[in-house]
C-alpha cells in the first residue's frame, strides 16, 4: 500500500438497480437478472477467508513479503484484499480502497 | 473426412534460449518440423491456429504472411493455458465442415521477463486495477488460496501434493524436452522454499521458452511412419461460473458428462490423461470434474493412483508444466501433444503401454481468482 495515497471508505461494487443484486468487481450487466441496471455502491465490512503471503516476486529487487486474503462480505461477494499483515480466518475487517485498489484493516 | 493430428514437432524447453532465439523463429522452427514430421509442405496448409501470448504487435494474419501460408481459416486464442486445447477443438469442427482440409496449429512463446512481468500485471483490467497494486506476483497468490480451498474441502496435506508433484518428475526423466528430470524427493517437495504459502518452489511451473505444431487433416493424409490420432468427443466452457465460486470445481464440470457421452466411451476407458498443471491443486480439480477421480475422493486417488508404482493411473507424462516447464502459449500445448505422442507410441522410455485412448485439458484465463476457461478432447489412436 502506498501510505501517501489518498483512501476512501469502503470499495466499490455494482448494484442491479433491478434485482438488488451487488457484485465485486463491478460488471455490465446483472448476471442474476440480466438487467441493464447497474449502479456503484460501497461495501464496508467483511470477513477473512484464507490468507497469503507473498515471498517472491521474479524480477523484483529487495521485494518486501504482501500480505494478501480472499475475504467475503455480508452480501458474499468474494474480494481479494491487501493487508498491512497477518490476519487470521474468521478475522474482521473494515475495506478501503486505494485508487481502485481494496485493501483491508483490522 | 475423419479428423486427425497427423503429424506433431516440439522444441525442447529451455530456461535459457539463445540471444537469437525469438518467438517467431520459434514458431517457424515448430512449424517447419510437424510439416516433416506430417510429409507435407508448407504450400498444403490452408488453415492456421496460432497460440501465443508473445507476439505482439503481430497478430495471426501477420504470421501467416511471414510463415509464407495462404489460408482459407485462422483463429488466434487467447484463453490462457486454455488456447491450444480450444483451438484444437475449433480445428476439429473446421476440419469436419470443409472450411480447411490441412490445419497447423502452432503454440509458442520465448518469454522475456520485464515484458512478461509487464503483460501479467496487466493480464486484463481486473488484474491490473485490483491486484496488482496490491502486491499480486502473478496467479501464484490466488492459487495459494485456492490451494487452502481444495486442502480444507478435500483433507488434503502438503505431502499428498507432493506426491503428485514427485509423479510428474518421474515422467519428466524420459522426456527429452523437459526442463527439470532429475529426481524429486518428498523431502526436497516439503521443504522447498516457500513462494506464496502454501505454494513452495515445486508448487510453480518453472518459465521457459518452448514451441510446438499440430498438423491436422484427413488421417489418410497420415504418413506411414506412424499412426493418426483422432477425436472422439471435445469439450469447452468460458466464465462457467461468474467467478463466484471457490474455483475448486472448473469448467470441466459443466461440459464432462456431455464430451463423455459424445465420445461413446467413460472416464475409465481412458489410457492416460495430460491436465493442464499451472499448479498441482488444478489438476486435481480436472481429474475430479473429468470423473477421472470418483466421489470426490481426491486424496485416496492420490495415494492409490498416483503415488504407488505398480499400477498408477498415468497423469502428465511428459512431466507436464511443473517438470517440463511452462512455455507460454506451448505451455497449453503440453499436454494435448503429449497424448498424442502417447497415442501414436511415440513416447520412447516414458511410453505408456498400448495406449489407445487419451483425454487432454487445458485450464487458464484467469479472470480475477481463478481460471475462467477450460478446454477438453478426448484422443484416440486410429488404427
Amino acid at each position: 500500500m502506498n501510505d501517501t495515497a489518498d483512501t476512501t471508505t469502503g470499495v466499490t461494487i455494482s448494484r442491479c438497480g433491478k434485482c438488488g443484486t451487488g457484485y465485486y468487481p463491478t460488471r455490465l450487466l446483472c448476471p442474476n437478472c440480466g438487467a441493464n441496471a447497474m449502479k456503484p455502491d460501497k461495501a464496508t465490512d467483511a470477513v477473512v477467508e484464507e490468507t497469503t503471503v507473498v515471498r517472491h516476486n521474479a524480477g523484483q529487487q529487495n521485494w518486501q513479503p504482501r500480505h494478501l486474503a480472499t475475504v467475503r462480505t455480508p452480501e458474499n461477494q468474494i474480494i481479494v484484499v491487501g493487508l498491512e499483515g497477518p490476519a487470521p480466518r474468521g478475522t474482521k475487517i473494515k475495506l478501503f480502497e486505494q485508487g481502485l485498489a481494496p485493501y483491508g484493516r483490522a | 473426412m475423419t479428423p486427425a493430428i497427423i503429424g506433431i514437432h516440439e522444441l525442447p524447453n529451455t530456461r535459457h534460449p539463445a540471444p537469437e532465439a525469438s518467438t517467431l523463429t520459434y514458431m517457424a522452427d515448430a512449424l517447419s518440423g510437424a510439416l516433416d514430421d506430417a510429409q507435407m509442405k508448407l504450400s498444403d496448409v490452408d488453415g492456421f491456429g496460432m497460440v501465443v501470448f508473445s507476439a505482439d504487435p503481430d497478430k495471426a494474419a501477420d504470421l501467416a504472411w511471414r510463415l509464407g501460408v495462404s489460408l482459407k481459416w485462422i483463429t488466434q486464442a487467447t484463453h490462457g493455458g486454455s488456447s491450444a486445447v480450444n483451438t484444437m477443438c475449433h480445428a476439429w469442427r473446421a476440419l469436419q465442415s470443409g472450411d480447411a482440409s490441412v490445419i497447423a496449429i502452432v503454440a509458442a512463446d520465448v518469454p522475456v521477463q520485464a515484458k512478461a512481468r509487464a503483460a501479467s500485471a496487466a493480464y486484463n483490467s481486473a488484474r491490473r486495477d485490483l491486484l496488482t497494486p496490491l502486491g499480486y506476483s502473478g496467479p501464484n497468490s490466488l492459487f495459494a488460496m485456492l490451494t487452502q480451498r481444495q486442502m480444507a474441502k478435500f483433507g488434503l496435506s502438503k505431502e499428498d501434493y507432493g506426491h503428485m508433484v514427485i509423479s510428474q518428475r518421474n515422467w519428466a526423466k524420459g522426456n527429452p524436452i523437459a526442463v527439470y528430470k532429475e529426481p524429486l524427493t518428498m523431502d526436497e517437495y516439503v521443504n522447498a522454499g516457500l513462494v506464496c504459502d502454501p505454494l513452495g518452489r515445486y508448487d510453480c511451473p518453472p518459465t521457459s521458452a518452448g514451441a510446438s505444431c499440430i498438423i491436422m487433416a484427413d488421417a489418410s493424409h497420415c504418413p506411414k511412419t506412424h499412426v493418426p490420432v483422432g477425436i472422439r468427443a471435445i469439450g469447452q466452457s468460458y466464465n462457467y461460473d461468474n467467478q463466484a465460486g471457490d474455483g475448486l470445481r472448473t469448467g470441466l464440470s459443466k461440459v464432462s458428462a456431455k464430451m463423455w457421452e459424445q465420445a461413446g466411451v467413460s472416464a475409465e476407458d481412458m489410457d492416460l490423461a495430460c491436465c493442464y498443471d499451472d499448479y498441482p491443486a488444478m489438476v486435481l480439480a480436472q481429474l475430479n470434474d473429468l470423473r477421472i477421480i470418483k466421489n470426490d475422493d481426491i486424496k485416496g486417488f492420490i495415494r492409490n493412483r498416483v503415488a504407488i508404482g505398480d499400477g498408477r493411473f498415468p497423469v502428465n507424462t511428459s512431466g507436464g508444466l511443473l517438470s517440463a516447464g511452462q512455455a507460454g502459449g506451448a505451455g497449453g500445448m503440453l499436454g494435448p501433444i503429449e497424448v498424442i505422442r502417447q497415442l501414436m507410441h511415440r513416447g520412447g522410455d516414458r511410453q505408456v503401454p498400448n495406449a489407445k485412448l487419451g483425454v487432454a485439458t487445458g485450464y487458464g484465463q484467469v479472470l480475477y481468482r481463478y481460471g475462467s476457461a477450460v478446454g477438453a478432447a478426448v484422443l484416440e489412436r486410429l488404427s
